[in-house]
């Protein structure tokens, strides 16, 4: 994977990896316990039909028609859960002592952004809710002087960590880049 | 009309389902290297999807997809 990463932001000699950021692992999981939810209403009904109408299941018409249903049904939800999976896994950043990369995921559709360190004006975190207090994830927003006005790091895990380094790295280029880029 | 028409209207759903889901493992595979969090996730939907198109099958043996479509009258029957 580190060799993948080092081609992938086509890394420079000078250049190292400081993070390697995804949402935290508990915003999929709300997603899974959504999913899981979802597998249990076929149950469900099955469950109440059988106990209030088990003719249903004798009737050749209504029986296959409902087994159909549940198929098309649970096929649907898997996709959309591996869907959602793909969304949550290939949706990263990565900070180097250089610059930040941003590779947003949309169903069948990729954006990768790229922001030099210096550029950075501020850095602010954001950490909404219980879960996000209780698991120590938030939202990290860098505001910058470039095309780009804003990126934002979401429900990444420890965001003040993050932006504190991120912070401390944005000096160090800028200094580096002031001095003509003399360190 | 026979209830065949059901699983005509099955199998258009399933080859929406196929595209789709060819484009989200083609998605997989070019976006992350050859790894074993790819192959894992990749073999899991597809067993996944496997599993599903068994118990289907296996629950809708013997049904006889030329009886033709006579909704109210059959269940009439059936449930009363």
């Amino acid at each position: 994977m580190n060799l993948y990463i080092k081609k992938f932001i086509n890394q420079a000699s000078y250049e190292e990896i400081v993070f390697f950021l995804r949402a935290d692992v508990i915003i999929f999981l709300k997603e899974a316990i959504l999913f899981v939810a979802l597998l249990a209403l076929p149950f469900l009904a099955n469950y109440f039909l059988q106990s209030s109408f088990p003719e249903i299941f004798q009737d050749t018409i209504i029986f296959p028609l409902l087994t159909l249903l549940a198929s098309a049904y649970f096929l649907t939800i898997w996709l959309v859960f591996f869907l959602v999976f793909l969304d949550y896994y290939l949706d990263f950043w990565i900070v180097t002592n250089d610059r930040i990369i941003d590779v947003s995921q949309h169903f069948f559709s990729r954006t990768i952004s790229e922001l030099d360190l210096y550029k950075i004006q501020d850095v602010t975190v954001e950490m909404h809710g219980f879960l996000a207090t209780m698991f120590n994830y938030g939202t990290v927003y860098i505001q910058t002087a470039g095309a780009r006005q804003r990126f934002v790091f979401e429900n990444i895990p420890e965001p003040r960590i993050v932006a504190k380094k991120i912070m401390e790295l944005a000096e160090v280029d800028s200094k580096y880049h002031n001095n003509g880029g003399k360190k | 009309m026979s209830i065949g028409i059901f699983l005509i209207a099955y199998y258009i759903f399933l080859a929406v389902f196929i595209v789709f889901s060819i484009l989200a493992v083609y998605h997989l595979a070019n976006f992350i290297p050859p790894s074993s969090m790819a192959f894992f996730t990749t073999y899991i939907f597809l067993a996944g999807v496997a599993l599903v198109l068994f118990v289907s099958w296996r629950e809708l043996q013997g049904v006889d997809w030329t009886q033709a479509l006579s909704f109210f009258s059959n269940s009439y029957e059936s449930l009363y």
